[in-house]
């Protein structure tokens, strides 16, 4: 893969993903924002709220439109302001934060930092260091789940989506139903994500890509079954460097 | 400078190894003033399955009962790709994760009302009530742990405040 075209990709991803994770914050009822931006204090910091999630939209616009049209200092600048406007918007969310956060927060600052990079280092680096954090997601959320009693009992996922917050209750009830369905999903979802590192150590091109298209499947049914839509947007920000670093180690 | 930027990264990407270790964690935090280091377990090593429901007492109304503050919504197809709920269904699990752990922690409970996630529900609660036009009152609220979606069944009092009086 070209590491111009992976790059673009990436970079893509990572403000599509911004985008939408700023808008749903900007939708958070008035009502609840103390379980998304926790604060003491009596006035009421909606205002607030509105304006930070408004301008990082803002700024993914203007950094959408810097990366194609503009000179390379303009989406540099975006950028970093981007990212600084994240962490900030991450500071003041104390909960509610959940995995996507962190990697999108991860790739933000690993991509900012290396626009100090010599000019042929500035692409590589950011897109192997973020595909490595989630061979590293995989590998520990695959790994922790197989030594869990809990996930290897194979009934986890009846409890999981029997929630209103994560599931879809009437799945739930029809997976509790069916404990051989149930196992073999809950067994697929851990190997699914095991399979990502393993077939990063083989030396073909082919099965890492099955196992990156598989894992992406995966991102697909959690979103619609659990919710968990940022994670379909922000974790394939990962795959093009996985595969960028794959060729480079076994050489093809 | 390309020394410097690529040693942190591979200083960083060290560290974020390290850090999947649970007992590590706690240890770590202190060089983890950005949460910038991440926890890949996901729903692991035990899962949530329950939900928190958030109800309240209004204690000075005799003829009072239990109502719950409404945080859930339906499901709807449309969360596969828009779903702004996540936020504060995670944020009332992490609220209550951190509320009960400081509970736990007080020698003296009572010290809990001066809790950021104590004051933080409360203000939820205060606000939800002055929304529906109920003004200065005493009020107990209640977490409790559920199952089910359709039919839900009340597993547990995860905690129960003393009275509370609100004046909006």
């Amino acid at each position: 893969m070209d590491i111009n075209l992976a790059y673009k990709i990436s970079i893509n991803l990572l403000l599509f993903s911004t985008l939408l994770s700023s808008l749903e914050l900007i939708r958070t009822p008035k009502l609840f924002l103390h379980f998304v931006y926790t604060t003491i204090s009596k006035g009421n910091k909606h205002e607030r709220w509105l304006l930070i999630q408004s301008l990082k939209v803002l700024l993914v616009i203007l950094t959408v439109i810097s990366f194609s049209k503009l000179p390379v200092s303009f989406f540099y600048g975006s950028f970093i302001a981007l990212t600084l406007l994240e962490f900030y918007s991450q500071r003041l969310r104390k909960i509610g934060k959940d995995g996507s956060d962190q990697l999108r927060l991860l790739s933000l600052f690993a991509v900012s930092l290396c626009f100090f990079l010599d000019t042929h280092l500035s692409k590589l680096v950011p897109l192997i260091f973020i595909g490595m954090q989630v061979l590293l997601g995989y590998s520990t959320s695959g790994l922790v789940k197989v030594f869990s009693t809990y996930w290897r009992k194979g009934d986890v996922l009846s409890g999981i989506l029997s929630t209103n917050g994560y599931g879809i209750p009437r799945f739930a009830i029809t997976l509790k139903k069916s404990p051989v369905l149930e196992k073999s999903i809950t067994y697929s979802a851990m190997a699914i994500m095991l399979l990502v590192p393993i077939c990063f150590l083989l030396p073909y091109p082919e099965p890492i890509l099955v196992s990156l298209f598989l894992v992406f499947s995966f991102h697909i049914g959690t979103a619609i079954i659990m919710g968990l839509n940022d994670f379909l947007f922000t974790f394939p920000v990962a795959f093009p460097g996985i595969i960028i670093l794959h060729s480079m180690i076994f050489n093809y | 400078m390309n020394y410097v930027v690529i040693g942190i990264l591979a200083i960083f990407f060290i560290a974020s190894i390290f850090y999947q270790i649970k007992s590590l964690q706690k240890w770590m935090k202190i060089f983890n003033p950005f949460n910038l280091l991440p926890n890949y377990s996901f729903f692991a090593p035990k899962p949530y399955v329950n939900d928190y429901r958030l109800v309240y007492k209004i204690v000075s109304d005799e003829t009072s009962e239990w109502l719950e503050i409404p945080i859930y919504e339906k499901f709807k197809l449309i969360r596969a790709i828009w779903n702004p709920f996540k936020y504060y269904h995670k944020g009332m699990i992490d609220t209550t994760n951190f509320l009960l752990k400081e509970f736990h922690t007080l020698e003296n409970k009572s010290f809990i009302k001066i809790s950021e996630n104590y004051l933080s529900i409360l203000m939820v609660i205060s606000a939800y009530l002055k929304r529906e036009g109920l003004y200065d009152m005493t009020i107990q609220f209640a977490i409790l742990s559920s199952e089910g979606g359709e039919t839900i069944k009340v597993k547990n009092v995860v905690f129960a405040s003393s009275y509370q009086t609100l004046n909006i």
